[in-house]
């Protein structure tokens, strides 16, 4: 892999998607997504804010935990420690963000070489930079430009929680904000490189899109039969797909958390993998 | 014998059930204007994408300055460029910020490669279209601007894939001349359905046919250098001149091809130099006062491709 090329390719992509079409469907996307989420947050801080110390309110928390761990596939015990141990609204945000990034990553990630390898434009590519810079460099643009609009939604939430009596939480706050970015960071990587595989396997952008969301419905419905007929090893299949253990993340503890780490580090060398696989011999 | 820059070895490719390469052969020493020519589907856009390594040959190997050539292990940065056929540029950003990028990841730095885009722009006499869009552009202009491409820096070897189809005639000639005017500096490998074209242009020729080469020689090789006259009338002869020329013991064989409108002439090159044999026929001309438009030594290469191809 050539640093230099890297380098080249990427701000080219970079600049190419920031200002051409699928870079507006990106940020609208995460505006339509991440902006409501963030004023539904600094209401709920203002909520939390005016319950403090209230009992009855605290009370009426504790049913909620069941269908929450149910959802998130954590246990209940995690759950309540989760309510306790963290500022409720930046919990709130942290697992909106986790819901929200397979789509965003959609989004952003669909078009990563498809086009490219349908209109033949990587043939003038191909005698300048190697296969394998050149898949890295597109997947790694596409990371960037989520980690760019999650950052921006970050700031967004920040400004929009100063205004809010103990909205930030003062630093420490601001590090679980930061943890929360790298966690959606670290969970974008196997998203970004499934897409990856999928554009090598396809020419058209809307069919590695599909692939991809196909991919993820399919395992998710055999998972589902799997635990409804009560047959161990199809309830598994749905842990094939990084959003298995997503909500790990959330967690202090850390073996939930290495389970999810480990998990999304693990698809994401797998993905990285059959992308490269796909995409090194494939007609260009 | 010196190594040649280009070598192509046993070399297949299959699409399913059809066999676009079957185990082809060339070679294309440095410094030569190679042309490539077979009816379509012969297996010559299979060939260059091969030699690129744009995809993987089934069998047999591809070297370019004898270093193998793969899909994973590329020739050299910058020592090769390509006029693909059908390839398109993106339709964002500008055609200027293209061939910069371009530029850039052939080598070249910041300004450096920004003035290498305009001047091959201006090689191709669209210097005005820098800051324009690649889809704003006509069919010719797009082909020019890939062909501008493909001289950026300073490579080795240049494969032009039908560089002229599609462009008007004045901007086709333009990219005959600049061809002709790197002769000798550079090695091109140009194909292209245009024999005249490729005639006038190249030192060497390979003629494709079925996935294999037919045909690999020098231009005056192929074309059978001194055994026939070929001339354009401006009016089928009278048979009192064709019995003419056959009375005259110089030529083997004469004949009138009605279908390709020529008078062809054949003649012993042991006995006779084609200077001799051409002044011999168009002295006969002369004499009757028939006008004619062209004379061509040997044969025409159209007529060594359809031998070769039918």
């Amino acid at each position: 892999m050539n640093r230099r090329a890297l380098v080249i390719v990427v701000g080219f992509e970079l600049k190419r998607m920031l200002i051409g079409p699928r870079g507006i469907l990106t940020f609208i996307a995460m505006l339509i997504s991440l902006v409501p989420t963030c004023f539904w947050v600094t209401r709920l801080a203002e909520e939390l804010h005016e319950m403090r110390g209230d009992a009855v309110g605290a009370a009426l928390l504790g049913p909620v935990y069941s269908p929450i761990a149910w959802l998130t596939d954590l246990p209940d015990s995690e759950i309540e420690l989760l309510f306790s141990d963290h500022p409720p609204h930046l919990l709130a945000f942290f697992a909106a963000c986790l819901w929200l990034l397979p789509m965003l990553s959609y989004i952003t990630g669909f078009d990563q070489t498809a086009t490219d390898i349908r209109s033949r434009y990587l043939r003038f590519l191909l005698l300048r930079v190697d296969r394998a810079t050149l898949l890295f460099a597109r997947a790694l643009a596409v990371f960037i430009v989520i980690a760019l609009g999650y950052a921006l939604t970050m700031g967004l939430l920040v400004v929009m929680l100063s205004g809010v009596e103990g909205g930030i939480g003062g630093a420490e706050g601001l590090l679980y904000i930061l943890r929360i970015w790298l966690c959606v960071l670290f969970f974008s990587v196997p998203m970004v490189a499934l897409l990856s595989w999928t554009n090598a396997l396809s020419a058209h952008p809307y069919m590695a899109f599909a692939l991809a969301l196909g991919m993820q419905f399919t395992l998710w419905v055999v998972g589902l039969i799997g635990s409804s007929q009560e047959l161990e090893p199809l309830s598994y299949v749905s842990k094939l797909f990084p959003t298995a253990y997503k909500y790990n993340l959330l967690s202090d503890d850390f073996s939930l958390l290495q389970v999810a780490l480990v998990h999304q580090l693990g698809l994401a060398l797998l993905f990285a993998a059959m992308a490269w696989f796909a995409f090194r011999r494939r007609d260009l | 014998m010196s190594s040649p820059l280009l070598e192509v070895r046993g070399l297949a490719k299959s699409y399913g059930s059809v066999h676009a390469l079957r185990g082809l052969d060339l070679r294309v020493d440095a410094g030569r204007i190679f042309g490539v020519v077979g009816p379509n589907g012969a297996g010559k856009t299979t060939l260059f994408s091969l030699v690129c390594g744009f995809t993987a040959a089934d069998a047999g190997e591809v070297r370019v300055a004898g270093q193998l050539v793969t899909p994973t292990t590329p020739p050299p940065r910058g020592s090769m460029a390509i006029l693909p056929q059908d390839a398109l540029l993106g339709s964002r950003p500008s055609i200027g910020a293209q061939l910069t990028y371009l530029a850039r990841l052939g080598g070249l730095r910041g300004q450096e490669a920004q003035k290498e885009a305009r001047r091959v722009l201006a090689l191709v006499d669209l210097a005005d279209v820098f800051d324009r869009r690649p889809h704003t552009m006509s069919h010719g202009m797009s082909k020019r601007v890939g062909i501008a491409q493909a001289f950026m820096g300073s490579p080795q070897l240049i494969i032009l894939d039908e560089p002229t189809a599609g462009l008007d005639p004045h901007a086709a000639a333009d990219i005959r001349q600049l061809i002709r005017g790197i002769r000798g500096e550079r090695t091109i490998v140009v194909s292209s359905h245009n024999l005249t074209e490729v005639e006038d242009l190249c030192h060497e020729v390979a003629i494709v046919h079925e996935g294999r080469v037919v045909q690999q020689q020098t231009l005056a090789e192929v074309l059978g250098e001194a055994a026939q006259l070929t001339m354009r009338l401006s009016s089928p002869p009278e048979e009192a001149l064709l019995l003419a020329l056959r009375g005259l013991g110089v030529f083997s064989e004469v004949s009138f091809d009605q279908g390709a409108d020529r008078l062809r002439v054949a003649f012993d090159p042991q006995r006779l130099s084609a200077g001799r044999a051409a002044k011999q026929l168009v002295s006969e001309l002369v004499e009757r006062e028939v006008a004619f438009i062209e004379l061509q030594v040997g044969k025409r290469l159209e007529d060594r491709f359809l031998e070769e191809t039918s």
